[in-house]
């Protein structure tokens, strides 16, 4: 019976997580979200929106139920659906001389952890003498070498491309 | 009952040392053994503390980028190498991502191609922020791997299979879900503390230690041993000099593991249906994904750790058909912003550009 009462708890707590109700806060997702003048793909865009970013959320479009009214810095206008999310990205848990502290995506983003590349450590241990003898190809310090090259490609990618890839995926102009 | 067992092991070293004092019929190194192997309990009764310290620590940012960049080396080491072209520059330069010099070769441009459609979907997923870094590995093997930290592989025998953009986001969301999932963790977490434990058995002389001294040298095992003891609590900083061996002993045991069982199946599942999400949301067909998965052929190589091909594609078609949108949708089950909710037949599969010649 207690095990009854507890589940029963739990889908009343889940169901009423997932109600929104007009002026609640949502979360984008996705880069370069558009916020547009509109209900359509080719409505003019206010702004341009990151992932993380909050608005406050109005409800659905009635004719185009895809396409939902947002708010945000003093704009109102509309967003696809699919780039909102009732959660907001992760929070990351970073090291600091005082203990380990939790800071949300944005916070993260800002910090500089997020864009560290192959750390210290790991560029010790392949580097290592133990790490390099045998004959695997790659030896351990050319897995570096080639480890260090794709996080700089990785890292050098603009936002001109990434907005021309979301456009090719979409269809959309940016 | 952990504890009990500790208890009894004491126990019984204790009677060993003693028992050795009176066969030699004196009685000074009944006191000395006896005040040793005190001595020996109550070290190794603090390092198994310590070890569950660590265990119980939760894992931070810097120290899922520090295994997670040792894990993803050993991946690189046994894909075969990277099919990059490296520029000549001394450490530091290399050392420099966002200056470091870039070769336009055709196997680079297979990265910049790579990189910018695994950061598009990686831009909606729950960890949208991290340095995420995708990279094809030269080997003929169908897989793709992952590495805590945002690293991200494909091989070049995938890349040979997949026949559209969808299903490459596909490969790639399902990557993306296992680090953003931190599936990684558990077996880390496990891995970290056994290690640890075994490193102090081994030092205390007992056989539960064996494995490590099989595998390490004394020196070797004298330096992890000197992080462990200095080890004060808190969060373990891998990528402090003085923790390099600590490091080293759960990464290579990271990897065994991992390689030896991969992830659970109910991960793999998960992460099929947060991956087809995130490909969903991103604006891609789920058609490309669930039909390269289909025509896998069943237990090959990284996929044999995988559930059969036919059973995730049942999964996948029951999570688009919404049946089961209500166990996996990380944007909520019954969210107005599902990315399912819409009429998926009406996205692209997408051509895959010419770089991806490169690997072919």
């Amino acid at each position: 019976m207690r095990q009854s009462a507890g589940v029963l708890v739990l889908v009343l707590a889940a169901g009423a997580a997932w109600a929104l109700a007009p002026g609640d806060r949502v979360y984008v997702r996705g880069r370069d979200v558009a916020v547009l003048q509109s209900a359509a793909a080719s409505a003019a865009t206010l702004v341009k929106l990151q992932p993380g970013d909050a608005v406050v959320w109005r409800g659905a479009d009635k004719k185009k139920p895809t396409w939902h009214h947002v708010e945000t810095a003093g704009k109102s206008g509309f967003v696809y659906f699919a780039n909102l999310s009732t959660t907001p990205p992760a929070s990351e848990l970073l090291t600091s001389p005082t203990g380990a502290k939790t800071v949300d995506a944005q916070a993260f983003a800002s910090s500089g952890a997020a864009g560290k590349a192959l750390t210290e450590g790991a560029i010790r241990y392949g580097n290592q003498d133990e790490k390099n003898k045998g004959a695997l190809h790659p030896t351990m310090k050319e897995a570096v070498r080639q480890t260090q090259t794709l996080e700089a490609i990785a890292a050098q990618r603009t936002d001109a491309e990434l907005a021309a890839q979301v456009a090719r995926v979409t269809g959309e102009p940016q | 009952m952990r504890r009990a067992l500790l208890s009894l092991a004491m126990l019984g070293l204790l009677a060993c040392a003693a028992a050795s004092g009176l066969m030699k019929g004196d009685t000074s190194s009944i006191v000395g053994g006896v005040a040793e192997s005190t001595g020996t309990v109550v070290g190794l009764t603090q390092d198994l503390s310590k070890c569950d310290q660590i265990g119980a620590a939760e894992i931070t940012f810097d120290e899922e980028r520090a295994i997670g960049g040792a894990v993803a080396l050993n991946w690189v080491q046994q894909g075969g190498g990277l099919l990059v072209d490296v520029p000549t520059g001394d450490a530091a330069a290399l050392a420099s991502p966002r200056t470091l010099g870039i070769q336009d070769t055709p196997r680079n441009r297979l990265h910049k191609y790579l990189n910018v459609v695994g950061r598009n979907l990686a831009s909606r997923s729950t960890r949208p922020t991290l340095q995420w870094t995708f990279g094809v590995l030269d080997s003929e093997v169908v897989n793709a791997v992952s590495a805590p930290g945002g690293y991200v592989f494909v091989t070049r025998g995938l890349l040979k299979r997949v026949s559209n953009e969808a299903a490459l986001a596909g490969v790639l969301s399902h990557e993306i879900a296992h680090v953003t999932r931190k599936d990684a963790f558990a077996i880390y977490q496990k891995t970290k503390v056994d290690q640890c434990k075994s490193l102090a058995y081994a030092k205390a002389g007992q056989k539960e230690g064996s494995a490590v001294l099989r595998s390490y040298s004394p020196g070797f095992i004298n330096q992890a041993y000197a992080a462990l003891q200095a080890f004060s609590g808190g969060a373990l900083d891998l990528n402090a000099a003085a923790n390099n061996a600590l490091l080293t002993l759960f990464s290579d045991e990271f990897v065994h593991r991992y390689l030896e069982g991969g992830y659970a199946r109910d991960q793999e599942i998960q992460a099929d249906a947060t991956g087809l999400e995130l490909t969903v949301a991103t604006g891609y067909s789920p058609r490309g994904f669930v039909d390269f998965i289909g025509a896998l052929p069943p237990g090959q190589n990284f996929f044999a750790h995988h559930p059969a091909p036919s059973d995730r594609v049942a999964s996948m078609k029951l999570l688009l058909g919404k049946t089961r949108v209500a166990t996996v949708s990380s944007s909520a089950p019954g969210s107005p912003f599902s990315p399912f909710s819409q009429d998926v037949s009406q996205l692209p599969l997408l051509p895959l550009r010419d770089e991806l010649a490169a690997a072919r």
